[in-house]
């Protein structure tokens, strides 16, 4: 049952800050509320203000930005919105990819990516993607000012991010994949939410792999990066047995606790599987082999 | 805090003040009186509360209405103009995609959001835009067709054509596809349930819950709650005017507990307050002491002389019920045996997650309109209610009217008293009409499940692929309550030999009390436990003599002639081995002349196939008296209205009966209405259980009609002055030889002559025998047989169900179409037991206690059904009918489960299936899993 509350409706980032720094304790940000009004609803968290930063102007477009090197997806943007973006799909189609996947369409429609950021649950595929993602990077705004956090310094710890009490994310940065590389996101999901999920960039120049980004999410309290598998591919030929390797190394820096989800090596197993999958159809897609 | 709104809901510009925290769903429902928006779990899960906001689906559990200012709100009220219905609600109708019509809403609600953006969805479209969008009645195939049929409609193309299944011989009404009743309303957001209605001044219940899974109650204070400004009564075992027990076949559940609780959903207080607010705030004041005892968690250690005794007056201790098969000579039958099987199987407790949590409604003795006390509610047996309300308010039964409202969802979970007596109670107590609508949660908690079971099954037979014996022991966890245990339990052990002939058997089952939640009632009785080791058992024993498994079970299958192992002699009606022919078809079909394979691999993917046979007895049989009353009525204006208080849950007794008033009739469909479950103006059905509503109330609507058509026809000859023997019935009209009456005139006429169009006719079902005394336990069985084809993924684990093959022998479909719905929606419910379900308690504490932590299957695990039906007659059942109800839910998981033996070399002994364990099993080469999903915790 819901505890009453009292919404308020910012109409700038700075107003925001201020409702937060007021309020302190007994406020929390409000976007599209999927999983904040679900925790309150089980009791789970209490706020007796709301602070709706959806009355917020300027954060409810996607645009390019940084001589059009990158995308800016404000933090108001839901889900739904950035699945159906032509933007989107001409400039980051893995997002559409992942959104399409994302719990179902109701809370793709309410709910926004910023949010799920900054929900931080473990399960979130976001967080596997951004962490992934070549210079990604989080706007943090307050009455202090605006900062950029990069996603493995933001994710702390589950339900636990760098935002400070007093800021909003007011954007998402993401710069748009040079000629040459290419993207994919995998996951295995049983529950409700992915029991694994593996986001990997790949570059490759001619027959060599230039570069490699794997994010490996949903095991542990955050997304980790598999950096010993990344390493291993730098100058490899794109192939099944770089793959394999690399995706063993992956799943051995895994440090996942058994659940429900599956047992410590089964999900070791599905991170395997997912790794090398998702380096598979990266590096096709890096190749032009299919175009993402 | 108030604020004012403003918003459009469908089309009309609404301004209130309103709280804001209200949701939106809140304010649809209690503000505006919108009540098509259901409410199925308050998390987010179900997808039922779906409305559109600008055009885009919202859970409105959790939206809160102030976020819709200035916005447009369609919810389903909505979806039409007018009297004419928008597309996606007539082909919802048109192709059988509404049973209990309580997620109807959602899925419709969600399906237009699609349509509106890409009125040419592919079925993959449709599973992600639907995907969590829960239904438990259709297994979503008729929804998928349903959806695309109203593209193509939106689109200006031709509709689907529908999917009726063949059927033989359709007569009048009989065997045709006619609408469900009710069928617009629930589409159309006017249909009723419980917690649709409301009166002036009514209250809001809740109950306080026990702490424990066993402790002993020191003192309970109520009086701080009591003072909270609001609270209107709170109650207590002390306050139990009558008998503080109830149960539907021993009276072992306290009305509210008084020295002891033995599970967490048991009832220590009641409250009823001005708002569900302030009741929720009241039990927090209510204060219990206990003492914890120790808790008994498992029915083996149950069993054992060291676990405490939960029920000191039970004669037998913890041991509910021992219930024994015995047939022929077992050591005699297990010497002939050339070959043997003995396996043991673990099923865990599962939850029927009907959508619509339980609710009831209790109006006092004269509050407007009300001369007795009035429950309100969904029940499966509402005669049963009213005689417990009776007994624990210490009243004769007949000063207690029990009415049916419409049931989102039962499958046998809404058999047992749940909030019934609570809110008469309440009701005398504050003189007001008191409303008690369990959360999700507290449903999850509460309400009996399905039998956790531990089977030991050993299986004979001779080389020649013969079965010659079968022995079995059975632990069954009946919980906390006895609840129907003794008769689950029983059906479990009867049919433990599956639909074989099996000369020698010998099978006890052990129903055991323990601190769990209760089981009872569940679509299946029981028979789904067994039917998962009777049918794996099967293709041990056919691998292991080297026939074919298809093979295997013709040779064995029951025939007109066999013996059952109860000693029952089938006389008739029985089609097992057409639906095996039907099957076996449908498998060779699959491979377009290729040759049919058992199993084959594809790169990391492994395919099999499996198949498994079922049989379930319609009606309560084992010497109950199976009854049920009808009355009919015709009137003045062409109509007739049939009355019986047998509940249609979804499952669809009210069309049924209806077919059969209007087949004997020769009356148009549209001109038969029924009325359900008043227990003031409905004559006693029975419960709606064991299959039996088609056979039973089916024959008592049917026999009341041939009454009533007795009557017309001597008042229509007296006054067309005809002989009676050459009047006929035409749609309507009565005619002889030139002269014509129509039969609205003729009652008219029947009226002014002092005559009644009003009859009853109470139906006796054949008599059956009880369990031990031979003969007939049961006066009719269906019969099945399913085919699993299931692709397995080598590298993860992961099973998908691509195909399921289902025969079914339900000697005659009345209505063919919605008769596939509860097949259909069988198997997929059975397809979530085998695959994601498990109620997972641990030490008497359920874990599973939000809908979030209960898998059901949703859209995305629908598999293509292909769904016979073999008409074989029973010549006592309704123009040949027999029951449909449990028997597609009984061998779907076996069918699986063999398929996937047949794809990786594992064989299943625990369900659900863990991906987890298979996996482990197949890369350690290993050929038993025991390990369910839940045991990997």
């Amino acid at each position: 049952m819901l505890k009453p509350f009292v919404i308020h409706e910012p109409r700038t980032p700075q107003q925001a800050s201020e409702l937060l720094n007021e309020y302190g304790w007994d406020a929390t940000v409000y976007a599209g509320g999927t999983e904040l009004l679900v925790v309150m609803k089980e009791g789970l968290a209490s706020y007796a203000h709301l602070i709706n930063i959806k009355t917020i102007s300027d954060i409810h477009t996607i645009h390019l930005t940084d001589n059009d090197a990158a995308l800016r997806i404000g933090a108001a943007v839901t889900h739904r919105a950035i699945e159906t973006s032509s933007m989107i799909a001409a400039h980051a189609p893995l997002l559409i990819e992942m959104e399409r996947s994302l719990a179902n369409v109701r809370v793709r429609t309410m709910g926004t990516l910023a949010g799920n950021l900054c929900f931080a649950e473990p399960h979130s595929d976001p967080a596997a993607v951004c962490m992934a993602w070549p210079g990604a990077s989080f706007e943090l705004t307050s009455t202090d000012g605006v900062r950029q956090v990069l996603p493995d310094e933001f994710f702390i710890d589950l339900f636990m991010t760098a935002r400070q009490e007093n800021e909003i994310m007011t954007a998402i940065h993401l710069p748009l994949l040079p000629p040459g590389m290419g993207s994919a996101y995998h996951k295995f999901v049983l529950l409700e939410r992915p029991s694994v999920s593996v986001a990997a960039f790949v570059s490759v120049a001619g027959t060599t792999i230039k570069s490699a980004h794997i994010a490996v999410g949903s095991v542990g309290p955050v997304p980790y990066r598999a950096t010993a598998a990344e390493n291993m591919l730098l100058g490899q030929t794109p192939g099944d047995e770089p793959y394999r390797a690399a995706a063993e190394a992956a799943a051995s820096a895994a440090d996942p606790v058994g659940d429900l989800y599956g047992s410590v090596e089964y999900k070791r197993q599905l991170i395997r599987v997912l790794t090398r999958q998702a380096l598979q159809q990266a590096s096709e897609r890096a190749m032009g082999v299919e175009r993402l | 805090m108030m604020a004012t709104i403003n918003i459009t809901v469908n089309g009309q510009q609404i301004e209130r003040e309103v709280d804001e925290s209200r949701t939106l769903a809140q304010f649809l429902r209690n503000d505006l009186g919108l009540t098509g928006t259901k409410i199925g779990c308050e998390e987010a899960e179900c997808g039922i509360c779906t409305v559109l906001v600008d055009g885009v689906p919202v859970d409105s559990c959790v939206y809160p209405v102030l976020k819709a200012q200035g916005k447009s709100i369609k919810s389903v009220e909505g979806l039409a103009e007018g009297e004419t219905l928008h597309p996606i609600q007539s082909s919802f109708i048109e192709h059988g995609a509404v049973q209990c019509g309580y997620c109807t809403p959602g899925l419709m609600m969600t399906a237009t959001a699609l349509l509106n953006e890409n009125p040419d969805p592919s079925e993959q479209d449709i599973k992600v835009a639907l995907k969590d969008t829960y239904c438990r009645c259709t297994g979503y195939a008729s929804v998928i067709r349903a959806i695309q049929s109203a593209g193509r409609e939106l689109r200006g193309e031709t509709p689907l054509p529908v999917n009726d299944p063949a059927v033989s011989e359709p007569m009048h009404v009989i065997s045709r596809s006619v609408p469900p009743q009710e069928v617009r309303a629930k589409v159309t957001g006017q249909a009723k349930y419980t917690d649709d209605i409301t009166f002036p001044g009514m209250l809001y219940a809740r109950t306080l819950r026990s702490r424990y899974p066993h402790a002993k109650i020191l003192s309970i204070s109520t009086e701080k709650a009591k003072a909270l400004p609001g609270v209107q009564a709170v109650l207590t075992h002390a306050d139990v005017p009558g008998e503080n027990l109830h149960g539907l076949v021993y009276r072992d559940w306290p009305v509210l507990c008084d020295t002891v609780v033995r599970y967490m959903g048991d009832a220590v207080a009641i409250v009823a307050a001005d708002t569900e607010d302030l009741a929720a705030e009241a039990l927090k004041l209510i204060e219990v002491e206990y003492e914890p005892l120790p808790v008994v968690a498992d029915p083996q250690y149950a069993h054992t002389a060291e676990a405490p005794v939960l029920h000191p007056e039970h004669p037998t201790g913890n041991l509910l019920k021992h219930i024994k098969v015995r047939h022929g000579d077992i050591e005699a039958g297990f010497a002939q045996a050339d070959v043997i099987i003995e396996r043991e199987y673990h099923t865990p407790t599962t939850e029927h997650a009907f959508l619509e949590p339980e609710c009831a409604i209790g109006v006092p003795a004269g509050y407007p309109d009300h001369d007795k006390l009035t429950v309100y509610v969904g029940s499966q047996i509402p005669y049963q209610d009213r005689n417990q309300l009776g007994l624990a308010l210490g009243v004769p039964e007949e000063s207690v009217r029990v009415i049916g409202t419409l049931i989102g969802g039962g499958f046998g979970g809404k058999e047992d008293i749940a909030g019934q007596i609570h809110v008469a109670m309440l009701a005398n107590a504050t003189g007001r009409p008191v409303k008690m609508l369990y959360t999700r949660q507290e449903s999850l908690v509460f309400h009996p499940k399905r039998h956790a079971t531990t089977i030991r099954m050993k299986t004979g037979a001779t080389r020649d692929g013969k079965l010659i014996a079968v022995q079995a022991e059975l632990y069954g966890d009946a919980g906390a309550y006895a609840s129907l245990s003794d008769k689950v339990l029983t059906r479990a052990t009867t049919h433990a030999t599956g639909p074989y002939a099996v000369p020698n058997a010998k099978i006890d089952c052990f129903a055991m009390y323990t601190n769990n939640v209760p089981s009872g009632a569940f679509r299946g009785f029981g028979v789904t436990q067994s039917a998962f080791a009777v049918e794996q058992n099967m293709d041990l024993l056919a691998a292991e003599l080297g026939i074919d498994p298809v093979q295997f079970r013709l040779i064995n299958a029951q025939k007109v002639g066999v013996t059952t192992a109860t000693g029952q002699l089938l006389r008739e009606s029985v089609g097992l081995i057409e639906t095996i022919e039907d099957a076996w078809k449908d498998m060779q079909a699959h491979h377009n002349g290729d040759g049919f394979r058992w199993a084959w691999r594809d790169g990391h993917k492994a395919y099999g196939w499996g198949i498994a046979c079922a049989y379930k007895n319609t009606g309560l049989g084992g010497g109950a008296p199976d009854k049920s009353e009808a009355e009919i009525e015709a009137f003045e204006d062409g109509t007739v209205e049939v009355r019986t208080a047998a509940a249609d849950m979804g499952q669809g007794l009210a069309h049924v009966v209806a077919q059969c008033a209007a087949e004997e009739l020769k009356l148009p469909y549209e001109k038969v209405r029924v009325l359900l479950c008043d227990t003031d103006l409905t004559p006693n059905g029975g419960p709606t259980t064991a299959s039996r509503q088609t056979f039973v109330t089916g024959n008592a609507a049917r026999l009341a009609a041939v009454a009533l058509r007795d009557a017309l026809t001597q008042s229509a000859a007296e006054m067309m002055d005809v002989p009676p023997q050459t009047i006929r019935y035409e749609e309507g009209l009565l005619r002889s030889n030139g002269h014509q009456v129509e039969m609205g005139r003729l009652v008219h006429w029947m009226k002014s002559h002092g005559l009644t169009s009003r009859v009853r006719h109470e139906y006796y079902a054949p008599k059956t025998q009880p369990l031990g005394s031979g003969g007939d336990m049961h006066f009719a069985f269906s019969y099945a047989t399913q085919s699993a084809l299931v692709e397995v993924d080598m590298e993860t684990g992961e099973v998908h169900v691509l195909k399921i093959v289902s025969s079914t022998d339900i000697g005659r479909a009345i209505n063919p179409l919605m008769l596939q719905g509860q097949i259909e929606g069988g198997i997929v419910m059975a397809l979530g037991h085998c695959l994601t379900e498990a109620y997972i308690i641990e030490d008497g504490v359920p874990w599973s206690r939000l809908l979030a932590r209960y898998k059901m299957p949703s859209i995305k695990h629908a598999p293509e059904i292909v769904s016979h039906l073999v008409e074989h007659r029973s010549e006592a059942g309704p123009y040949g009918a027999k029951g449909v109800g449990e028997i597609p839910s009984i061998n779907t998981t076996p069918a699986i489960c063999n398929a996937i033996t047949n794809a990786t070399g594992v064989r299943i002994y625990a369900t659900p299936v863990d991906q987890d364990a298979l996996l482990l099993a197949i890369k350690n080469g290993q050929t038993e899993l025991h390990t369910a999903w839940q045991h990997v915790r």
